[in-house]
């Protein structure tokens, strides 16, 4: 429900995305999703179930800044039963499955496994992802002004100025973003021609979706479009990369030059694979000229989704990944180097996962289930900053 | 006041324990809550979204409800929430707190009880 989506990140625009905000919107978004089904349950086409999806959520002023909302609950008791008809709730037509009254005790019970913040948003982009995938949606532009915002709720209108000036203002107290660290280096825009050529071939299945992966941990609205395109194209990459990639070479030997050559192109960033080799335990990969646009998180996201990719495929044949980095603004001799330990990783995991996987092995790649678990907890920022941290050197 | 804004305030005094409620029938998820209080209420009271947002993580902080993620395979996901013993709690109090104040102001008001 890519429209939804879009829409639920034009709410979420000029927020800065905290874990709070990021799983508030995926809340958001799965409520909206719920609605909107219900009301095409009823019978409404699909435009005006949209319409009035949208327009049950015009604003997240009122839950950013707490308290407001209390004053505009909406009672439908002596009024006009047309006032405020688009956002009457749907109760009387009876819905098959689509949200059945909490007294129902059918679906309750869930088992309670937490997810996390950066996890969540990262499904919600795979969601995302889908459905661009099959087309359902037109295109919408990120600009676009919702057409709901001109209805029903004057008092969000009129806070809004006034708390997103308060947000940005706990955003300057609460973000701690450490300097990137391209702004201490020289801007140079030679590379970006070659650079973009390599990110366009991983865009085009994502044109239509540029807002979804705002979504993606600390990429702030300050970061300019160039970056904000290429942090999307590599974070849809990590999203969209397919189960079958590892279980197309999981019989394969890493030894095996082409099959490795081929797999470690396959995995994201693989566009700028330019060298693989693998000894003793150890496999290395070399990429160069790496978008220098594209945000350190996911570069560090890609990685750590590369290496459990790669160990969990190889097994136990690989016991280090090790990673040359190299960005496409640096000089040929300034190269970033990863040294992934198994058990480095392992650990890491283990502790996100609260040892639900202490061990990465072929298993994880059994069902789709299985690998997206395991992905729910690579795709924690706490993973996938700590692990690339940990195996980064400082020379 | 409109008599619409006067029965919202009446009702909102009480919308924390009115969630309470509809989690004492099993665990739900935001669009469900808001579902099952308009229709409970038969139509004549509807929550804003926004409302029930920062309804739900008021209760979280107080430990009274509990939210985790649900594992649906497909769709989007949802986020459920699950009364705690200390919301139960919270829930009995806050019923026997209504139905008391309801017999006072019935008293004051000098209404019968019990004919609505």
């Amino acid at each position: 429900m890519n429209e939804l989506r879009m829409y639920v990140e034009q709410l979420f625009q000029n927020r800065v995305l905290t874990s709070d905000t990021i799983e508030l919107k995926e809340e958001i978004y799965g409520n909206l999703i719920a609605r909107y089904e219900d009301y095409v349950a009823q019978g409404l086409s699909h435009e005006e179930a949209l319409r009035r999806t949208k327009e049950s959520m015009t604003s997240i002023d009122d839950v950013m800044s707490g308290e407001e909302a209390m004053k505009n609950e909406n009672l439908n008791a002596n009024q006009n039963p047309n006032a405020n008809v688009t956002e009457q709730m749907p109760i009387a037509v009876s819905q098959p499955g689509a949200a059945p009254p909490a007294g129902d005790p059918a679906p309750k019970r869930r088992k309670p496994w937490v997810i996390t913040a950066a996890a969540a948003a990262v499904i919600l982009v795979l969601i995302c992802g889908v459905a661009i995938g099959m087309n359902i949606m037109p295109k919408q532009t990120q600009g676009q002004v919702p057409e709901a915002t001109v209805t029903v709720d004057d008092t969000t209108v009129d806070d809004t100025a006034q708390d997103v000036q308060k947000t940005e203002a706990e955003a300057a107290t609460v973000e701690q973003e450490p300097a990137e660290e391209q702004a201490t280096e020289p801007a140079t825009s030679t590379d970006d021609q070659t650079a973009e050529a390599k990110t366009s071939t991983t865009q085009k299945t994502t044109t239509s979706n540029t807002t979804t992966l705002r979504s993606m941990p600390r990429l702030t609205d300050d970061d300019g479009p160039r970056e904000r395109q290429a942090t999307e194209a590599l974070a849809d990459e990590v999203l969209n990369s397919p189960l079958s990639t590892l279980t197309k070479y999981a019989s394969t030997k890493p030894s095996s030059a082409d099959n490795r050559a081929a797999f470690v192109r396959a995995l994201p960033l693989g566009d700028y694979v330019t060298a693989s080799s693998f000894s003793n335990g150890t496999l290395a990969i070399d990429y160069s000229s790496v978008n220098h646009n594209i945000d350190g998180d996911a570069i560090d996201l890609a990685l750590a989704y590369d290496v459990v990719a790669i160990m969990a495929t190889y097994g136990d044949s690989v016991d280090t990944v090790k990673i040359e980095l190299h960005e496409s603004d640096d000089h040929s001799y300034d190269v970033d180097t990863y040294i992934f330990d198994r058990a480095m990783v392992e650990d890491m995991l283990a502790s996100v996962s609260s040892n639900e996987y202490t061990k990465i092995t072929g298993s994880m790649l059994e069902s789709k289930n299985a690998w997206n678990k395991v992905f729910n907890n690579v795709a924690t920022y706490r993973f996938f900053d700590n692990v690339t941290d940990y195996a980064e050197l400082d020379y | 006041m409109s008599t619409r804004d006067a029965v919202s305030d009446l009702i909102r005094g009480n919308i924390d324990a009115i969630i309470l409620c509809t989690l004492s029938g099993g665990d739900s998820y935001g669009y469900e809550i808001l579902k099952a209080i308009a229709a409970t209420s038969r139509g004549e009271y509807e929550m804003k979204e926004q409302s029930l947002y920062t309804c739900l993580k008021r209760l979280e902080g107080q430990g009274f409800v509990k939210s985790y993620w649900g594992d649906e395979t497909q769709g989007a996901r949802r986020k459920y929430y699950r009364m705690t013993d200390a919301g139960a709690g919270e829930l009995g109090e806050a019923t026997e707190r209504w139905v008391r104040v309801r017999n006072i102001i019935d008293r004051l008001l000098t209404q019968e009880r019990g004919d609505r």
